[in-house]
């Protein structure tokens, strides 16, 4: 499969991108973290456009799957992605709290699929919203 | 002073041009590779992380990790979590990418007295 950012037209950038910036340091360790996301982005384009646990989960009631990667300081990356014609489309990306049951959180963390839901049907009703994964 | 547009820059295209980049994306393939070994034969078996934990003299959240290829492990880790799944020498050799490594040192006893007993078998008979 092809791997493509999601480019959102109203925010002009793509969501995964402008998350994965922050650790644009050039410090080993970021590095590192960065190698290994895009390690799991390529292992799961050379997959079928299904779900591969463990490198990649369903999540329930919504039509992506989400990326993990643990960040050094107790917090959990996630990069959520769907397949549709061949493309891995990077939707959005977003950490939490490695370990968590606030009712804040989970009101975030679904608030963010919500708004990862809209990109997703931006997409599906123009696909020519994304950039090339490099 | 430098000014960098973050929102146009693609972090992982430029991550890529670090010397350390390639080392780092082929650790994180054999931890992927590792990963789903662990998992597929996990399931293969129907053991849960907490049994696998056990057998295998470790916690359930660090074969979570295992199975998220989040850590690297030491051999001690490697030889005990491959001997509980019984990882023949294929597994090994694919997760490694190395083109062959030899079963019984990977299982020792057990694939030496499977070995014996095939032998033994053919004598008799």
């Amino acid at each position: 499969m092809k791997i493509v950012y999601y480019h959102d037209p109203d925010l002009k950038f793509c969501p995964v991108k402008q998350y994965l910036s922050q650790f644009n340091t050039g410090s080993v360790k970021d590095i590192a973290l960065l190698a290994d996301i895009d390690s799991k982005i390529i292992f799961l384009s050379n997959q079928d456009s299904h779900p591969h646990p463990p490198i990649s989960k369903s999540l329930h009631g919504y039509a992506f799957f989400e990326i993990g990667r643990r960040k050094p300081i107790k917090r959990l990356i996630r990069v959520l992605y769907f397949c549709n014609n061949g493309m891995l489309v990077l939707l959005n990306a977003f950490d939490k709290p490695d370990d968590y049951s606030s009712q804040k959180i989970k009101k975030n963390i679904a608030k963010i699929f919500d708004i990862t839901e809209i990109y997703r049907q931006k997409y599906l009703k123009n696909k020519s919203l994304y950039e090339n994964y490099k | 002073m430098k000014i960098t547009n973050k929102k146009n820059s693609d972090p992982i295209a430029e991550a890529r041009n670090n010397k350390h980049f390639k080392r780092y994306s082929n650790e994180a393939n054999v931890r992927i590779r590792f990963a789903n070994a662990v998992y597929n034969a996990r399931l293969e078996r129907q053991m849960s992380q907490q049994e696998l934990a056990k057998k295998s003299g470790t916690t359930q959240k660090r074969i979570s990790n295992i199975e998220n290829a989040e850590i690297d492990l030491g051999m001690g880790s490697i030889y005990r979590i491959a001997q509980v799944l019984c990882f023949d020498s294929k597994t090994l050799a694919d997760i490694f990418d190395c083109d062959f490594i030899c079963y019984s040192i990977v299982c020792g006893e057990t694939a030496n007295s499977q070995i014996e007993e095939s032998l033994t078998t053919k004598l008799v008979y």
